[in-house]
């Protein structure tokens, strides 16, 4: 894929070029507004409204990296969809255990079917993941994702967010602390055998 | 549960991961870690960490988010209500400027007047007060009129007062048809007082005259269909004849409302004929129409640019409700 004919397409209204750069970045940008926002109608649709302002604005794109650049669309998206949430609260949709208290994420205490231990363990992992990220604060959550998750290097980070790489390099520090301490509650949950996996690429 | 370092030595640590720091910082930071085992465990806690979250599952998309020309078209609704949102500003402001202007009269027929010609017993009920009046009241209402009109008299003007005075006496009746008849000032007063002398001096005492005539219920231009004439007239007439059957009324407050009438009775009458027929004697013909140019120019702009207004009214009104309701996607 040529990105920057696609690009140079897009720009002149070639809306065929620009979908191409759509399905190329669909899932990218998909798991970006997902871990921001752990809901996944919401995330679907930030990422639908980042694309269409992506096209809108494609002539302000400078060149650089054009993930970079979608990314920080997606992102300010997110942050605009939970802002504007938490001005607006609603009602949790969640179940309430015995005690009247939420239950966290449902699906991944939910008895597993009968799929393949890899995809399990996969799952597991990824509900812990998304409900420590959940719990961390939106500057720390944004700079983890994007350079732990999503690996992109500190200068794209700090472009994207709009901050220097000293701040960078400071949340993203204490936003692994902050996932250390709460993973650890879940380290024991996993397999035996894919934490031996983790370790030895860590 | 804190990390047992300092902030900077957490930042050094978690950049020295990434291979983000320089090559002085990660020498001395290698420097510390042979000495240091907390150093060195808080290092492999974020190592693990680092590790753990990039095995986070990728998630595919749900649906494919390419756009579709209507999609691509869609221009931000946030462009286009400010223009909106002047028009109907706008348009509101307009409506409030010819709703006030519909309120004090000076464009169209106010409702008081569309009640008038479209309830001719009103003007009757006024016009046939006299008609109850007996032929034994008539000289006690005569001369109390005399006595109102010999106080409205100017002092220059001696003939008048004098024809007043030696004016034959009406029937009331007949008084009411011929102000009802008269289609202009001259004639109602020329009917209602005596002739006036020849070489007299007759402008003051018409005009006051005029006004006199208004004290009699009855006067042609109540079914004046500009509104601000007939409202003044109706008013005028209940002040003045309130004033007539109050003796101690001083003479001096009549001539201030007075020149008032004539100056709006002969348009008034004018304006609506149609009104006029619905007291008016058979056979007296209605009296001319003689709108000015102008005025009725003013009228048919005014029409014009209140059917704009609404017109501009809907388009808005539509095109923000489209909007409105139109799916944001």
């Amino acid at each position: 894929m040529d990105e920057t004919a696609l690009i140079r397409a897009a720009c002149a209204g070639d809306l065929e070029a620009f979908n191409r750069l759509v399905m190329f970045y669909q899932d990218m940008v998909y798991n970006q507004a997902y871990r921001m926002m752990g809901d996944e109608d919401a995330a679907a649709d930030a990422t639908q409204d980042a694309f269409i302002s992506a096209y809108r604005n494609l002539r302000a794109y400078r060149g650089g990296s054009f993930r970079a650049w979608l990314l920080k669309i997606v992102t300010n998206a997110c942050y605009d969809e939970i802002r504007r949430r938490a001005r607006r609260p609603t009602v949790s949709l969640e179940p309430l255990d015995e005690d009247g208290e939420e239950v966290e994420s449902p699906r991944w205490l939910a008895d597993p079917a009968d799929g393949p231990e890899d995809s399990l363990e996969q799952a597991e992992l990824g509900y812990a993941i998304q409900h420590c990220l959940d719990n961390m604060s939106l500057e720390f959550r944004t700079v983890v994702i994007l350079v732990d998750v999503q690996g992109f290097d500190y200068s794209e980070a700090a472009q994207i967010i709009r901050k220097p790489i000293g701040t960078v390099k400071s949340r993203l520090a204490r936003g692994r602390l902050r996932m250390r301490e709460c993973l650890q509650g879940f380290w024991e949950l996993l397999p035996a055998a894919f934490r031996l996996k983790i370790e030895s690429e860590a | 549960m804190k990390a047992p370092i300092s902030s900077r030595d957490l930042t050094l640590l978690s950049a020295y991961l990434d291979h983000e720091l320089s090559p002085r910082q990660q020498a001395q930071l290698e420097a510390r870690l042979k000495d240091d085992p907390i150093l060195l465990g808080v290092l492999a806690e974020l190592r693990r960490t680092r590790a753990v979250l990039r095995h986070t599952p990728r998630l595919r998309a749900p649906r494919r988010f390419t756009l579709t020309p209507q999609m691509a078209a869609i221009r931000p609704a946030a462009r286009r209500y400010p223009a909106l949102g002047f028009a109907s500003a706008l348009a509101s402001l307009l409506l409030v400027l010819a709703l006030i202007g519909e309120a004090l009269g000076l464009v169209g027929p106010s409702p008081a007047t569309v009640a008038l010609q479209k309830q001719p017993q009103l003007v009757e009920t006024i016009s046939g007060v006299p008609a109850e009046i007996t032929p034994a009241d008539a000289p006690a209402k005569r001369s109390e009129d005399q006595s109102v009109e010999e106080a409205l008299a100017t002092p220059n003007s001696p003939v008048s007062a004098t024809a007043l005075v030696e004016s034959p006496p009406l029937p009331t009746q007949e008084i009411v048809a011929s102000r009802v008849t008269t289609p202009t000032e001259e004639t109602t007063v020329q009917t209602l007082l005596a002739p006036p002398a020849a070489g007299g001096e007759v402008a003051p005492t018409e005009r006051y005259g005029a006004v006199d005539a208004t004290t009699v219920p009855g006067f042609v231009p109540l079914q004046a269909a500009t509104p601000t004439a007939a409202w003044l007239v109706i008013m005028t007439v209940t002040q003045t004849t309130t004033q007539t059957v109050e003796p101690t009324e001083t003479a001096t407050a009549l001539p201030v409302e007075a020149p008032i009438l004539p100056q709006e009775t002969p348009q008034a009458a004018a304006l609506a004929p149609s009104a006029t027929s619905a007291s008016q004697p058979q056979g007296v013909p209605a009296p001319p129409k003689s709108v000015p140019p102008a005025a009725r120019q003013f009228r048919l702009m005014w029409r014009l640019g209140e059917a704009v207004l609404l017109v501009i009214a809907l388009l808005t009104g539509a095109a923000a409700l489209v909007l409105h309701l139109r799916p944001r996607r």
